[in-house]
């Protein structure tokens, strides 16, 4: 039976995960009361949002945010006055959710931090719905932040030009940015979309709405973060991956999450769709984190971990979609 | 042998995908409009093709590099498709790969080529 976005069977499946999600979270159902004038649930955010840093917690309140802004009413509001840290691999994640949306009717209010509060400020995230908490400091890096459903050379050159002026990168930093970022943009268009998830999508035929990427460089001291998201079916539940498990005849369950990553990057996973010459990507990923990014880390379908140890272990909280993230130009942690 | 010569920055210094319908400066753009044709008119002549990767500004995409060289030789060893029938190792020597920016990437355009046609038939 065909099923799409319309069908009841998907509308229900939806309004389930937005209450566990909910439930998950304590979303209070009353207004905050911030001046904003958006009534609807508030949404409180972590003391520290990092993706990689403080995975449980970001990802809890991320998916709480996706949820609500899936629903036929998307009215939120983002209580983020207790955030003392914002990195911006979670910056983009957020962006991504409100990029990714159909509707959004977003209310909000600064963290209470200042130099939080200008990150986020600076990063276009609250653009139009939230009042700064008085005069504010210089942000402390820049960013900039692109994104797009096609796989277009000249947005990750910009990225990465944008990054060898604000950051100190060697040559080979850069080039295996820009090449990483072109692979991770490939990956999305490929194998990221609803379709594939649904395993009608045979990887040679192009999807008729491909997943949208976003991608963010933020530069800070001299070091230059990169992150590159989709909010698709995830590196595990690809095309790819299903079929590889379906040819073993066993589930990701019993496989495990962590070693089927792991056979991602080995390229075991990308040859099993016999195509030749496919499956390429993440090898070289893998081999370019070993060389020149070692601090290249991914998230994928609630699996995450160091791309050049293989170190992969699951998150306690679920996520669709998949996250790249590296420095470079030093090995200094965001601020 | 007398040598035919082309350069990949004369195409673009910022290689895109694999695919046309993935976005610009893809692969099976440089290899249909470029490399392919090149190449035939090459071995037509005897020649060698000497293909020069130098002048990228931030290098190579593995998915460009594979489907514009492993691409040719799968046209070229594909009964149904080439102009005449060649081994990945005859494809090899009709070309001549420059790169001194990037060394080693003569020996992966060579890997791409020698593996252009293998399938795995398990997952491992």
């Amino acid at each position: 039976m065909k099923r799409s976005w319309t069908h009841p069977d998907f509308r229900r499946a939806q309004a389930i995960r937005r209450k566990r999600a909910e439930r998950r979270y304590k979303i209070r159902t009353s207004g905050f009361g911030g001046g904003s004038g958006t009534s609807g649930p508030t949404i409180v955010a972590p003391p520290v949002l990092s993706v990689f840093d403080e995975p449980k917690d970001t990802l809890t309140f991320c998916n709480a945010f996706r949820a609500r802004l899936s629903g036929r009413h998307p009215r939120v509001f983002l209580d983020l006055r207790r955030v003392v840290r914002v990195s911006s691999d979670a910056l983009l994640l957020m962006r991504a959710i409100m990029k990714n949306a159909l509707t959004v009717n977003v209310g909000g209010n600064m963290p209470e931090k200042l130099d939080v509060a200008a990150k986020l400020k600076a990063s276009g995230f609250f653009t139009g719905f939230a009042k700064p908490p008085g005069q504010l400091p210089d942000p402390v890096g820049m960013m900039r932040d692109s994104f797009e459903r096609l796989v277009i050379n000249t947005k990750a050159e910009a990225m990465v030009d944008f990054a060898r002026d604000h950051a100190s990168l060697n040559s080979a930093e850069a080039s295996v940015s820009y090449q990483t970022l072109m692979e991770v943009m490939s990956n999305t268009h490929h194998h990221a979309n609803r379709s594939a998830e649904a395993g009608k999508l045979d990887p040679d035929v192009a999807p008729s709405q491909p997943a949208r990427w976003f991608a963010m460089v933020y530069c800070e001291d001299g070091v230059a973060y990169f992150t590159i998201a989709d909010l698709g079916v995830g590196i595990l539940n690809s095309y790819p991956a299903r079929r590889f498990l379906s040819k073993l005849g066993i589930g990701v369950g019993a496989y495990g999450s962590a070693r089927l990553l792991t056979d991602a990057f080995t390229g075991e996973v990308g040859s099993s769709t016999e195509l030749p010459g496919r499956g390429r990507g993440l090898p070289k990923m893998l081999n370019d984190a070993k060389t020149t990014l070692p601090t290249m880390r991914v998230l994928t379908s609630s699996t995450t971990g160091e791309i050049a140890s293989l170190a992969f272990r699951r998150v306690p909280e679920g996520f669709h979609g998949t996250i790249f993230r590296w420095s470079a130009g030093g090995r200094r942690s965001e601020s | 042998m007398t040598v035919q010569s082309i350069r990949v920055s004369d195409f673009t210094r910022l290689p895109g995908p694999r695919y046309i319908r993935e976005g610009p400066f893809s692969g099976e753009q440089y290899r249909t409009q470029r490399l392919a044709p090149a190449f035939e008119a090459a071995f037509r002549a005897g020649q060698t093709l000497e293909v020069d990767l130098d002048g990228m500004k931030y290098g190579y995409p593995a998915s460009f590099l594979e489907e514009s060289f492993g691409g040719l030789c799968r046209l070229w060893t594909d009964p149904k498709e080439a102009p005449k029938l060649l081994t990945p190792d005859q494809v090899w020597n009709q070309l001549s790969i420059k790169s001194n920016d990037d060394p080693t990437l003569v020996t992966t355009v060579n890997r791409y080529i020698q593996e252009a046609n293998e399938r795995k038939t398990t997952g491992r």
